[in-house]
């Protein structure tokens, strides 16, 4: 029974189920394919507003490429692969390194399905360099996001492939989705087609006995690929096999599953202990289930407690018994000192061998802790938990770990520990309104002025009044990044002149217009760092560069990514800047002929480190020549340059230390060029991206 | 090389190399203060703060790293515990009752880097424990009233896997 409704393709599998005491009656399933219906929020895409190559939105609808392999601009692509960026001069320093998971995340995109489902399945169309998807989560309608799988990255065969890792049970329904990535491990820039969300109408759980055996295992063993160990994470190694696990299991839904029907939600009373549950009511587990485990605690979890229980008391008597007797027999002083000495002992004793330790050096050992490690440190006792409050320990904060769980009353509560703050970041932080913007500007206002540091990329509550509040209380600002901030007004970044102090400043994709960046790069001669990649077409990037020659001059690193505005006039404007090190002009098409433009800038930058010239389709082999003499030059793109030979490639690999040289679509260079290089220049990667299929 | 004597608190003379005696800043500062002694003969540098034992293992550590490029905050703020190296990992397989007394020595004697490496060991301790392991990891009392702890875990768990 197949059905399509809004794009989703619906199948009505019967299962039956028994309930005691009642006659044996038919119940169905409803299973729910169904491809993205929306794009709603992402941290970085390839490509630039106006157009549909290599941009978020390709993710939507069906796979368009599948199975073919390659390069292709009908797919989602982000700005980052490798660790090249890591490497760069513009690369900045995690807050509080100590506070990341294992594997960070670099990217995230959010999806929005048709239809609100219990996910089974969740299938990544990878069509090029897989292997950097490292979490998926969902989100339900109260706004709590639940991490359905992560995993490191992988590195895989160079194949198309469609990608589902197991997933832990999602006791609620959802229609939003969370890919986070990691491109640490991919030789060049990850491709998605499409992504699946299979799911099912109500919740079914395995009925292998009661023991939590997830859908995902059961699957695993309907399907009989058996396990694959390139790809462990992957239950669809096969593509061509795809889902027949589910095909099986739904012909035989019966046999090897029950509806989740919590008999015990249901009988609660949706009044006051269904809301001070909130999201936890979905983990109240069905009655049986309760039962098992108050087993489990009683034989085995219950005798264990009891004899800790009975240790640590033992143990606390003993060493009271010590202190007490080589007081006694050191001491020889008068009473009083006597009792302040006891006194002082014994709240010692609450603290073992931290009790020698002084306050400061306690605060030393914590300052290595992570939030989730302080967190718990401030559960222990009333000492440890003053210390875990001191302000000294929230100088740097990085909150960007812990986006799905930070909302207002978390930074409420770190308002009374941050008056010391300097560093925030809140990247990633407070969407789908979990904090609004006048939350955050009241925590600016009680712990805002000593902040030099601040990240809020992606942050959608940043909106004017946020912007007028950081230029007003953040008055010594080094720092402000505000990459995807797409809910401030074009005028909105007007305040921002306030500041004279910057030092970096990140505009990714903003609305911020040409006079006020001017103005704001007139008053910030320190500048070092300026990212304004993906922005629109209104920003005057000439006149934003010859601010920039006047005023900021010190400028290290420049991200001009996709600007269609910037001729030979800026390019030429940047000469002054001798000491960039970090040049982004990819995909800056509206040039056109560069001139000696390019030449004499170049000439000029000796320090460059990092050079992007991506799709400079006029560039010559005269153009490139002074880079020569850039001999810190790491980092070199110039895909496709069209009339570039061989002869200024050899040139730049012989004489020169390069890490990194992409020279895909460059017309005038062979594939037996470039097979030639990677076996003599073997220090150095050189990149070509391919359109082969399959 | 000059070598000095230490004293330690239990009467423990130690003839140590100036250089690795000068890791502990107090004692650089001593000497600086006190002038370099003369003679062998010279009175040993009393530490009442520190134990023949303890010292020895001070000492151990020092003279590894006594030519260890000094450490600059400012330079790394990074903080990361899982950069200790792999000899400072084996000497620290002390027991607990030790760690700390390293802890306290280096801190009276001010060796930053003694201090930092004994500190991280000690933050590793911690890290991945819930506050009851933590506490009977370091023998530690929860003088927490119900409700005050109902407060505390109400403030702080939001960061918990749910």
């Amino acid at each position: 029974m197949v059905s399509s409704c809004d794009e989703a393709k619906l199948e009505l599998v019967p299962l039956k189920k028994g309930k005691p005491g009642d006659e044996e009656r038919e119940e169905s399933v409803q299973f729910v394919e169904q491809f993205v219906k929306d794009v709603v929020d992402f941290s970085s895409q390839y490509g630039s507003n106006i157009s549909i190559s290599y941009t978020a939105y390709n993710i939507a609808g069906n796979p368009s490429k599948f199975p073919d392999y390659g390069d292709f601009p009908q797919a989602f692509v982000m700005r980052t692969y490798g660790r090249w960026w890591d490497r760069a001069p513009s690369k900045s320093l995690d807050y509080m390194p100590q506070n990341n998971n294992p594997i960070t995340s670099h990217d995230y995109i959010d999806l929005e399905y048709h239809k609100e489902v219990y996910p089974v399945r969740i299938s990544i169309y990878e069509t090029y360099n897989p292997g950097s998807v490292v979490a998926i989560w969902a989100r339900n309608e109260t706004g709590q996001w639940l991490r359905l799988w992560n995993g490191p990255p992988q590195i895989v065969p160079h194949k198309p492939r469609i990608f589902s890792p197991p997933l832990q049970l999602c006791n609620f329904k959802t229609k939003m989705l969370r890919l986070e990535f990691n491109h640490s491990l991919l030789d060049y820039y990850a491709e998605l087609d499409a992504v699946l969300l299979i799911g099912t109408s109500e919740l079914i759980i395995p009925n292998v006995g009661l023991q939590t055996h997830s859908l995902s295992c059961l699957l695993k063993e309907l399907g009989g690929t058996g396990y694959n160990n390139d790809d462990c994470y992957n239950l669809t190694p096969d593509y061509l096999k795809v889902n027949q696990d589910l095909r099986t299991l739904k012909n035989t839904l019966y046999k090897h599953c029950t509806l989740y029907e919590s008999q015990y939600i249901e009988t609660v009373p949706k009044g006051k202990l269904a809301a001070k549950l909130g999201f936890h009511c979905h983990y109240i587990p069905p009655i049986e289930e309760a039962f098992n485990s108050l087993q489990k605690f009683l034989q085995e979890d219950f005798p264990k407690l009891i004899r800790d229980i009975n240790l640590s008391s033992t143990a606390l008597t003993e060493s009271d018994f010590e202190t007490q007797t080589v007081k006694h027999t050191n001491n020889t002083n008068n009473n009083n000192n006597n009792k302040k000495k006891k006194n002082k002992n014994n709240s010692n004793n609450n603290n073992g061998n931290f009790a020698a330790l002084p306050d400061e050096t306690v605060l030393k050992i914590f300052k290595n802790l992570d939030l989730k490690s302080l967190n718990r440190c401030s559960q222990v006792n009333r000492h440890f938990n003053n210390i875990a409050h001191d302000a000294l320990l929230y100088t740097s904060l990085n909150l960007k770990p812990y986006w799905y769980c930070v909302d207002t009353f978390v930074l409420n509560n770190f308002a009374n520990k941050c008056q010391y703050l300097q560093r925030l970041d809140l990247s990633w932080c407070g969407n789908y309104n979990t904090i609004k913007s006048d939350d955050f500007i009241g925590f600016l206002q009680s712990s805002g002025s000593t902040i030099m540091h601040l990240r809020l990329n992606c942050c959608h509550f940043v909106n004017d009044a946020v912007i007028e509040e950081i230029s007003q209380t953040c008055k010594n600002l080094k720092e402000l990044c505000l990459r995807n901030c797409t809910a401030v007004n074009s005028n909105g970044f007007a305040p921002l002149q306030n500041l004279e102090k910057l030092e970096r400043l990140e505009l990714y994709r903003t609305l911020i217009e040409t006079d006020t960046l001017c103005s704001i790069l007139h008053k910030n001669s320190h500048i070092r760092h300026l990212n304004l990649a993906g922005m629109h077409d209104r920003l005057n990037m000439d006149d934003i560069a010859s601010e920039i020659a006047v005023s900021c001059i010190k400028l290290e690193s420049i991200d001009f990514w996709k600007a269609q505005t910037l001729t030979v006039h800026g390019i030429r404007a940047l000469t002054h800047c001798t000491n960039l090190k970090e040049i982004d002009f990819g995909w800056c098409t509206g040039i056109g002929a560069v001139g000696d433009s390019l030449r004499v800038l170049l000439s000029s930058c000796r320090n460059l480190k990092k050079l992007f010239l991506t799709s400079f389709r006029g560039l010559t082999d005269r153009d490139l020549e002074p880079l020569l003499l850039c001999q810190n030059l790491q980092q070199l793109d110039l895909l496709g340059a069209r009339s570039l030979t061989p002869d200024i490639c050899i040139k730049l690999l012989s004489c020169l230390r390069l890490h990194m040289i992409d020279l895909s679509f460059c017309e005038g260079i062979s594939d037996a060029n470039i097979i030639e290089w990677r076996k003599r220049y073997p220090c150095v990667s050189i990149k070509r991206s391919s359109q082969a299929n399959g | 090389m000059t070598n000095i004597k230490l004293k330690s608190s239990d009467d423990q003379v130690f003839d140590v190399d100036v250089k690795v005696a000068q890791c502990s800043i107090t004692i650089k500062t001593m000497l600086e203060d006190l002038g370099m002694p003369e003679e062998e003969e010279d009175e040993p540098i009393p530490l009442p703060n520190v134990s023949g034992s303890v010292l020895k293992k001070v000492l151990e550590w020092a003279n590894y790293h006594k030519d260890d490029p000094p450490i600059n905050e400012d330079e790394n703020p990074e903080k990361r515990t899982d950069d200790i190296c792999e000899w400072d990992m084996e000497f620290l397989k002390v027991d607990q009752g030790t760690l700390f007394e390293l802890i306290l020595s280096a801190n009276y004697l001010d060796i930053k880097g003694l201090l930092d490496v004994t500190c991280k060991t000690v933050a590793n301790m911690i890290k991945g424990k819930t506050p009851e392991e933590i506490r009977k990891t370091f023998n530690i009392k929860n003088d927490f009233s119900p409700i005050e702890e109902d407060q505390v875990r109400k403030e702080n768990e939001w960061c918990e896997e749910k």
